[in-house]
């Protein structure tokens, strides 16, 4: 069905083409009026229960046994259907990826760290390699800012972006502080935001995540989050009694006002090696004092101007 | 074969060869039980407090993020790929945050003329000019999605959590009350053109005091949000620039307060051909304009104090300008509007101070978008925002 809208005598191309969208805009109100509203149609994921954190699912990511395959960058892009992103070449090792992006929800980095930098005097050039991915954070900034409520958590915890809600604001492109979620905004892209999903359908089937499932050294694990927890505690003290004191847990725990990372790590070096944040910041903390400072200035300026205001009446009157 | 899998559908070659087997795809067509995940559990540990790193701490022997010694080649860092994206925040925003702050300001000063003084012209032109600068609002803010035709999801769901909801939302009831203030203030204008039985139930109807006292009770909190919550919602992002900036609010709601002022006194000289009077309620005007332009650029430098290394795109660079600009613009606009000049080009100084601060206004609003993009795009400041060093506690 087309909507019969006047715009069949007009010759600019550029109005042509506005009644053409306007039209196209009203047939598809009129035809999807129904489902104008998404959450009346849509069946939204029950999210987690609270109180038992066995259902709350979560990767660890062990970069001390990443040899860099990329064969979970590989499975990731495949079993979503991400579309490819095109042959770049960065010149940073064998990293031509860049980063987690729209369309990119796994990425493996490659540092190369020569022999001359290091700073203990121990000369032994190494890699980090280190597969990065949306860290379902336990509170989201993304989850927090996102104002359509397209982003939830879903029934097994993980932070989830519903593509048939999200209106494409980019409120939570600026609001994650690992740069994780993106837009597709290219021009034949749907124009929503879209991150890991962290295997959400192949989870409803039992399934593990794809990227875990494909991993050849155990290097990304699945599980329940209190069991990786316990695992990746474990690890890191095996580390160190094996020497390799360097080793440490990134995002296990909650850091400062951030609360912990359902997908987390174990790291050799500084974060920022990772392009990692030291310490991410947490900005949904403290919005209240912030609205609140606003609103008393703006208060204050309009009382100044009413009480002004007051005087100009009493003085007319006056005189 | 094809046509007993019904949801295989494919004109594709190569379909009809592939007909036979599962579609991997659908897994709940093949009956497959769903797995338990097994994992093995191993023996719980208690947290060794020597061992475990409770926080994400640089590990032994690595140099802090900003450790001035180090050189800036030498700083731990990912090939100074930015580890944050740019917001996709652009001129509609910017301009959005001009306009709107501009009628928020105008209909509170306007209100409280009309309350508290003799209302007359300075309402009159409050109630025009907040509802002409609100209307570009919802086009600029929808022509911003990623997915216009989607703009009414913003009011699918109540999360005032959200900066963005709540201002939506906010923007709703207010505009609400920008619109029955200029059709109250139209019809009232257009009151010598009625006949008296119309003129009677106009005042009964329109200038009712329970009405406008309802108006008001929305109109003026609603107004207070809209003009703050574009400052929150810039620092409740992890942009190196705003994040966590607690001046942000006061800075965008006083500039809202000094546009709205500096507007209606463009249009109360507009009107006033020539006469070089000066009635009080404009000298209120320019006082609380002076006061809204001490207050930004008091929130200006605590803003630059909070933010301090991570502000640097305000400083150098391609918002260099821009920021100046901001600060000429508020400081301009007060110096013209003290210079001592002869009378006769009072008018003109008038119109020259207020139109610097719109422009001062204006510049800020695009200095802050845009800088927030600059600083996204510069690596080292990305690193900075999560710098322990470099972010202020709450
Ligand atoms: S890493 Fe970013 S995108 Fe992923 S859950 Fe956290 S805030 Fe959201
Ligand atoms: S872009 Fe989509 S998912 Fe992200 S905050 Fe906006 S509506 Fe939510």
């Amino acid at each position: 069905m087309t909507l019969p809208l006047p715009i069949v005598g007009e010759t600019n191309p550029k109005l042509r083409a506005a009644g053409a969208y306007l039209q196209h805009a009203a047939t598809e109100a009129v035809t999807n009026f129904p489902n104008a509203f998404p959450p009346q149609r849509t069946e939204v994921p029950q999210p987690m229960d609270a109180n038992d954190r066995k259902q709350i699912m979560g990767f660890f990511t062990d970069t001390t046994l990443c040899i860099g395959c990329k064969a979970c960058e590989v499975a990731c892009k495949q079993w979503n259907q991400l579309p490819a992103d095109g042959n770049n070449f960065t010149g940073h090792s064998y990293d031509n990826t860049g980063h987690v992006s729209a369309t990119t929800w796994r990425h493996v980095a490659f540092k190369e760290k020569m022999a001359e930098e290091t700073q203990d005097g121990v000369s032994t050039s190494r890699w980090l390699m280190m597969s990065d991915v949306c860290k379902h954070c336990e509170s989201a900034p993304c989850q927090h800012a996102c104002p359509t409520g397209a982003i939830i958590y879903n029934q097994f915890g993980d932070v989830y972006v519903q593509n048939d809600i999200c209106n494409g604001c980019g409120y939570c492109v600026v609001a994650c502080p690992f740069g994780v979620i993106g837009r597709a905004d290219t021009p034949h892209d749907d124009g929503h935001a879209h991150k890991c999903t962290l295997c959400m359908d192949r989870q409803e089937d039992g399934l593990t995540p794809a990227c875990a499932k494909s991993c050849p050294t155990a290097s990304i694990q699945f599980g329940p989050i209190d069991d990786l927890r316990a695992a990746a505690r474990q690890r890191e003290k095996d580390l160190h009694g094996r020497g390799n004191d360097k080793a440490y847990l990134y995002g296990c725990d909650s850091v400062g006002d951030y609360g912990p990372l359902n997908a987390f790590f174990v790291l050799e070096d500084h974060p920022n090696e990772y392009n990692l944040p030291v310490n991410p910041p947490q900005p949904f903390k403290g919005q209240t004092k912030r609205y609140l400072a606003g609103l008393a200035v703006g208060a204050a300026l309009t009382a100044v101007g009413a009480l002004l205001f007051g005087d100009t009446k009493r003085g007319g009157r006056r005189g | 074969m094809a046509e007993d899998r019904k949801d295989f559908q494919s004109d594709a070659p190569w379909a009809s060869a592939m007909s036979h087997r599962p579609d991997p795809n659908r897994v709940g067509s093949l009956q497959m039980p769903a797995q338990k995940i097994v994992f093995d559990r191993p023996p719980a540990i208690p947290p060794n407090p020597a061992v475990s790193t409770a926080a994400i701490v640089p590990a032994k022997g690595n140099a802090k993020a900003s450790d001035p010694d180090l050189p800036r080649e030498k700083e731990p860092a990912y090939y100074d790929v930015p580890m944050l994206k740019k917001p996709l925040w652009k001129w509609e925003i910017a301009t959005y945050f001009f306009l709107g702050g501009m009628s928020t300001g105008a209909h509170l000063l306007g209100r409280a003329a009309a309350r508290f003084g003799d209302g007359g012209d300075v309402t009159k032109m409050a109630a025009y000019l907040s509802f002409l600068s609100i209307l570009p609002g919802p086009p600029l803010l929808i022509h911003d999605l990623g997915d216009p035709k989607r703009f009414h999801h913003m009011l699918r769901v109540w999360k005032p959590s959200s900066p963005m909801n709540l201002g939506t939302w906010a923007i709703m009831a207010y505009s609400g009350a920008a619109t029955s203030e200029v059709v109250r203030q139209y019809l009232n204008d257009r009151e010598a053109h009625l006949k008296p039985r119309e003129r009677n139930a106009l005042n009964k109807l329109v200038n009712n005091g329970t009405l406008l006292l309802v108006q008001d009770a929305v109109g003026a909190p609603m107004a207070l949000l809209v003009a703050s919550y574009t400052g929150v919602l810039l620092s409740t992002t992890s942009n190196p620039l705003w994040s966590k900036n607690p001046w942000l609010g006061p800075l965008f709601t006083a500039s809202a307060i000094s546009s709205g002022a500096e507007g209606i006194m463009l249009l109360l000289d507009a009107k006033r051909k020539g006469s070089p009077a000066d009635p009080a309620s404009h000298r209120v005007l320019r006082t609380v304009d002076t006061l809204a332009h001490g207050v930004e650029l008091a929130c200006m430098a605590g803003f630059s104090t909070y933010a301090g290394e991570k502000a640097h795109t305000l400083h150098e660079g391609k918002m260099k300008g821009w920021h100046r600009a901001s600060l000429a613009g508020i400081i301009g606009s007060e110096v013209a509007k003290y210079a001592p000049l002869p009378r006769m080009l009072k008018k003109p100084q008038r119109v020259l101070s207020n139109l610097l601060g719109l422009f001062g206004g204006f510049a800020l609003r695009w200095s802050m978008v845009m800088g927030g993009i600059e600083a996204a795009k510069d690596p080292r400041t990305t690193r900075l925002v999560s710098d322990p060093a470099h972010t202020p506690s709450a």
